[in-house]
This record gives C-alpha cells, structure tokens and sequence, in this order.
C-alpha cells in the first residue's frame, strides 16, 4: 500500500463525524445490556477508521447507532454525533433518511443476504436516486447506474444491471453493495465487517475498491473489523473495542508500534508472524465477558495480565494519550499511569482526561 | 423456465390420469350400477341385456380403455337422475361455483393481507393481537358450523340476508363468508410470520440505510419476498376452497358443483359423482399449475432454475 495513512495534520475542521461519548443500550428481558457504553472517536475527511474488537464487543451496534437503525430493543441513551453540523442523536426521522443512503452510506457483512433476490441489481442501485434527487446525477437513470457499477469494476455493467442477485457471486455482491452505499458520493461509508465472509483473494480486491473509491470520491470510511491484517493494509486510525467500550483510540502506526492497553497488546501478540513457527499462537485466556453481566471495575480486568486491584474495583476513565493525534485515548489505569510517569520524565505537559 | 414449464405440464398430465384411473376404480368397486338403473323385478335377462349395453360384460382393461377414451372427450355417460349427459349436468353447474369459490378468494384476500402486514409491521400492537386473535378463531372454526351461524345471526336473526338459494350477489355473502373465512385466518398468519422474518433479513436493513421511506422498505423490498409462500398457499387454498364447496353449498343450497355432488351421491348417480369429481379434480390440478407459474413470476430464483 502506497496510500498515505495519517492524516494527523489535518485540522478539525476536517473532521466529519464526531461521536462523544455514544451509549447505546439494549432493553431486554432479562435486564439492559450496554451494547456501546460511552464511546467517542472522530472521522475527518477522506480517513478510514478502523473500529475493531471480537464478536459482541459493540462495533456493530456503534454502526447501526451512527445510521440511527438499532434494532429493536436497542436504544441510543445519550451522546452526540456530530455529522456536517447536526447531531444524528437528535435529527428527525425524517432528516435521517435523507442523509442514510445520500451522505451516509452503508455495507454489511453478508453479500449474500444484502441485496434483495427479487430485483435487479439496476432497480436497487437506481432506486437512490428517486429518493434522494439532489444526489441524482443528470441524464438517464440506466446511465447512471452502469457508470456506478463500473466505478466498483464490474464487468459488463450495462448487462449485468438487469440481472437478478442471484447471477453474481459473494464478490460481485459486495461490489454491488459498495456501489449502492457510495452511489450517491456520500461523505461517509459505513462498512461492518464487509471483507469476512469473502475469500482472502477477493477480500484484497474489495480492500483495493475502497482505497481506490476513497482516492477518487474524498469519502471516509468506518471500517468494522476482527481482522488486525486488513487494519494495517488500509486505516489511517484505529479505535479498539472491549466490551462495549473503546478502549484504545489512536492513529494506527503507534497502535501498532506503542499499543498501550493490555487487550491491544494482546490482540498484536496473538498475530501469527511470517518466518515465526509457533507450536501455538498466543491468545488470549479467558472468554469476552457477558455484556448483561459485566465484572466490577474494567471490564478485561480478569482476563489482563497487568491488572492491579484497582482495576478490580473501579472502571478507568479516558486518558488522552500524549502526542495522539486528535483525540487518541486508553482506557486503563496502568496504562495511564505508565502514560503519565513517560511524560512526567519528558517534561511534557500532564494528561488530561479526554474527550 | 420453459423447460421447468413443460416438466410441469407432463405432471399435472399424469396427475390427471391417475385421478380418471381412482374414479374408475371406484366405480367399479362402489357397486353394480346396472342394479341401481333396473326396478326390483326385472328380469335376470333385462339384467344382462343392460350390462351388455353399457359394455360391463366386457373384461376391466377393455373397460378401462373405453373410460379413458370417453373421458377424453368428456362423455362421462347419462345421468341416472336426468337421462342428460353426466358432463353438461356438471358444467351447467360451474359457473356458480365459480362464481362463488371467486368471491370466497377476494373475501380472504381482502381480509388477509391488509391484516398480515399491519400485524408484521406493528407487531406487538393491539391490531397484532387482534390480528392473531381472528387468525386462530377462523381457522378452528369449521365452516359448516360457521355456515349454520352466519345463517342464524345474519338470515335469520337480523334479516339482512337470505338464508340461501339461488340469486344474485346478496345470496353469495354468507356463503363466500362461510367458504373463505379459513382461508383468511391461514393467509393472515402466514402473511405476518412471512413478512416478519423478511423484515429482520439484511437487505431489509440495506433498504433502510439507502434512506428509503417506510412505505416503500416494506412494500416494495419486503412484501414482495413475503408474498412468495402466501402465493404458494393460495394456490393450495382453491383446492381447499373447491372441496369446502361441496359442504357450503349444500348448506346455503347454492346451486353450484358442489351441491349437485351431494345430490347425486344421495341418489347414487354414479356419471355424475364421476364427472363432477374429474372436473373438480383437473381445476385443483390446474390451479396448482397456475401457481407455479405465478411463483415463477414473483421470484426470479426459480424463473432462472436450469434443471
């Protein structure tokens, strides 16, 4: 990748969407379940984010927050997202569905379940545009669509626009898909999990279309993953989520170079190596904890090797992480801690608590 | 998908040979028909000489062969009852029939899939209880039972209706009612339960992060995907309805195929049954025909299905 990955430089203004301090709740039977608690990260112009963590860690539900689809019975509690000026937490629903598609577009995991069996594939790509009309670009509706499908590097577009999903593959799908969620140059690209139910060959493909949609439309991306190889190929940063929480945010050479928090540490650790020959990878012990039923404290502290009994008692608040770029942060008292004792021997300014 | 269409049509032709070799067994087996056509004392030699003519003396697969050919061309014999052809009996009768399995259909239709998808998209919701409430009732209620209440309330009670008879539309209401109130209630659930799975499906939340309205999510991307096994079912429902006749017909004393089955098994006139049984038989057979072709149209899944 020749891509140039930080864009730390960038001023704020930059920024696209800011999300402060995001509670997404789910209100079940069996008691509330704090799928996102308390998260915030930014995304500037033309960034892709990475937003990683196991299954049921809240990526997901942090997606469906940002287009204001929760599923029942999930809630947005409190928070901000700021996106071109407006907080998405209190828009209209009416508001909503004009920037969901136009400025914010969307891609999910499954590309065999994305698309809708009974219409064609220019019916879906095209329907945007009666929609959202001051997104529609001039001329013919057929016209449009095959020069979409032929921006995600689909063959034979012109053709294929009057197929039915079932005649494109996993692939071809996912390219279909892409192709409805920036088909109206949206800002943003929300994409959850987009390359884990393909093939690695065709996963660097796809990889390749985003990089390649993001240098030619400006368009941002949140990208949700479990894959720490597809965060290096293509983020500019990197928000790690344990258990609802974000607990490492920062650009994403120094998460690779200087991870802070026990859970990112051990995440890196657990990556298989080239030239290394293990008997077995490292992992990490224990399970990822029932969000219904958190421990007391932090949420990784049983499974954290570096844990004191602090960690045990109380759950540890953002601290910014010295010389981040925007609003990098850990979560973590000994990561702050050993934060605090770097920059007190630096002679650099205290942190604070962030954001 | 022609050659899906054929495969279908070589079916329902064999379905339809079966269905004439059942009839003619049972006729065979149901008793001596000459028994029934001659008086008590006829003579031993009357007998013989009217099964000789009706070509009974003959060996089965002789006789078989001769129903077939007969059958084809739709002659079925003469009516014990009338002296007329078993088969004109029958088709006089057809468009009563038709007309009120017709009305039964629109009646559970009309009910059915404004009350589905009300129930699916405010699940939950008092017309969701409503919904399901109705659903069980009308598909536990047999439609004799109904028949003879709708006639109590609604006839006789209150005087709206006629009780039955032949006429125009204000004789085919409780009727139609009677006919098509299960189809309703299984055409509700299944509209519900089959819209709210398609609503939790991912290209249903696609649909909604394109920014679409409500109203087109659910019916232009949803209800369509939903519809597929409630075509499937209505397809089942006119054979339902087509036997259900045969009791509601009689009940209301409308003058369609299903109240002349009745007549002729009373008076064991063995063309007709035959007949009208053939004839009902091959409209199932071709409204299951029907709904593969209307299947095949709703979902491109199996319009493109190369065998």
């Amino acid at each position: 990748m020749t891509e140039q990955r930080t864009r730390a430089s960038l001023a704020d203004a930059d920024t696209i969407l800011s999300v402060r301090n995001l509670r997404t709740y789910f209100y079940t039977r069996d008691g509330v379940v704090p799928a996102v608690d308390d998260v915030s990260f930014d995304i500037r112009r033309g960034e892709i984010v990475g937003l990683v963590g196991e299954s049921g860690s809240g990526k997901s539900v942090t997606a469906r927050s940002i287009m204001r689809l929760v599923p029942v019975p999930g809630r947005i509690v409190s928070g901000e997202m700021i996106f071109q000026g407006r907080d998405l937490v209190g828009v209209s629903e009416g508001e909503m569905r004009q920037l969901r598609g136009a400025h914010i577009g969307m891609v999910l995991q499954e590309p065999m379940a994305s698309l809708n069996p009974v219409l064609t594939i220019g019916d879906q790509v095209g329907e945007l545009f009666a929609y959202h009309p001051d997104r529609a670009p001039d001329g013919s509706r057929d016209d449009a669509v095959a020069e979409i499908l032929q921006r995600v590097r689909i063959p034979d577009a012109v053709r294929r626009m009057t197929e039915f999903p079932l005649s494109f593959s996993g692939g071809m799908r996912q390219r279909v898909c892409i192709a409805i969620a920036t088909a109206c140059r949206p800002e943003l690209v929300i994409a959850d999990e987009p390359t884990t139910a393909l093939d690695v060959t065709i996963q660097a493909q796809v990889l390749d279309l985003l990089l390649a949609l993001r240098a030619e439309l400006g368009v941002s991306v949140l990208f949700i993953t479990h894959d720490l190889g597809v965060v290096a190929e293509i983020c500019d940063s990197v928000a790690v989520m344990y258990a609802g929480k974000i607990v490492e945010y920062n650009d994403v050479e120094s998460i690779f170079a200087r991870p802070q928090h026990p859970y990112t540490k051990a995440l890196l650790a657990s990556l298989p190596r080239l030239g290394e020959r293990l008997a077995h990878l490292p992992s990490i012990e224990g399970q990822p904890p029932d969000l219904g039923d958190l421990p007391p404290g932090c949420s990784f502290s049983p499974r954290c090797p570096a844990a004191i009994d602090r960690c045990r008692e109380q759950a540890p608040d953002a601290t910014a992480i010295p010389g981040a770029s925007g609003s990098g942060h850990v979560r973590c008292f000994v990561a702050a801690d050993m934060l605090a004792a770097g920059a007190a021997t630096a002679n650099a300014a205290p942190s604070g608590s962030t954001p | 998908m022609a050659r899906f269409l054929l495969m279908r049509l070589v079916q329902s032709v064999f379905t339809l040979f079966l269905v004439l070799a059942v009839v003619f067994v049972i006729a065979r087996v149901a008793g001596d028909p000459v028994t029934l056509l001659v008086t008590f004392d006829a003579s031993q030699a009357d007998i013989d000489r009217l099964r000789e003519e009706l070509g009974l003396s003959d060996p089965l697969p002789q006789q078989f062969v001769r129903f077939m050919g007969d059958a084809l061309r739709g002659d079925f014999g003469t009516s014990f009852r009338t002296n007329r052809p078993a088969m004109n009996e029958v088709l006089e009768r057809v468009p009563a029939s038709a007309r009120l399995a017709g009305l039964s259909l629109a009646f559970s239709l009309a009910i059915s899939l404004p009350l589905g998808v009300l129930a699916a998209v405010s699940r939950g919701s008092v017309v969701d209880l409503f919904a399901r409430f109705l659903a069980l009732v009308g598909q536990a209620a047999p439609n004799f039972w109904l028949g003879l209440m709708l006639i109590f309330f609604f006839a006789v009670r209150l005087g709206w209706l006629p009780t039955g008879g032949r006429g125009g539309l204000d004789h085919m209401v409780l009727p139609a009612i009677a006919l098509g109130t299960a189809g309703a209630a299984s055409i509700t659930r299944l509209t519900r339960s089959a819209l709210l799975d398609v609503l939790n499906s991912d290209f249903v939340v696609m649909a909604r992060a394109k920014g679409l309205p409500r109203r087109t999510v659910i019916f232009k991307h949803a209800l369509r995907n939903a519809l597929i096994p409630v075509v499937t079912i209505l397809g089942l429902r006119i054979g339902t309805v087509i036997s259900g006749s045969v009791i509601v017909e009689t009940i209301f004393a409308w003058p369609g195929v299903g109240r002349l089955i009745i007549q002729a098994i009373n008076v064991s006139d063995f063309p007709v049954v035959q007949a009208a049984v053939t004839l009902t038989a091959s409209a199932v057979i071709l409204a299951n025909l029907l709904t593969d072709i209307a299947y095949m149209l709703v979902d491109p899944r199996i319009r493109y299905v190369r065998s």
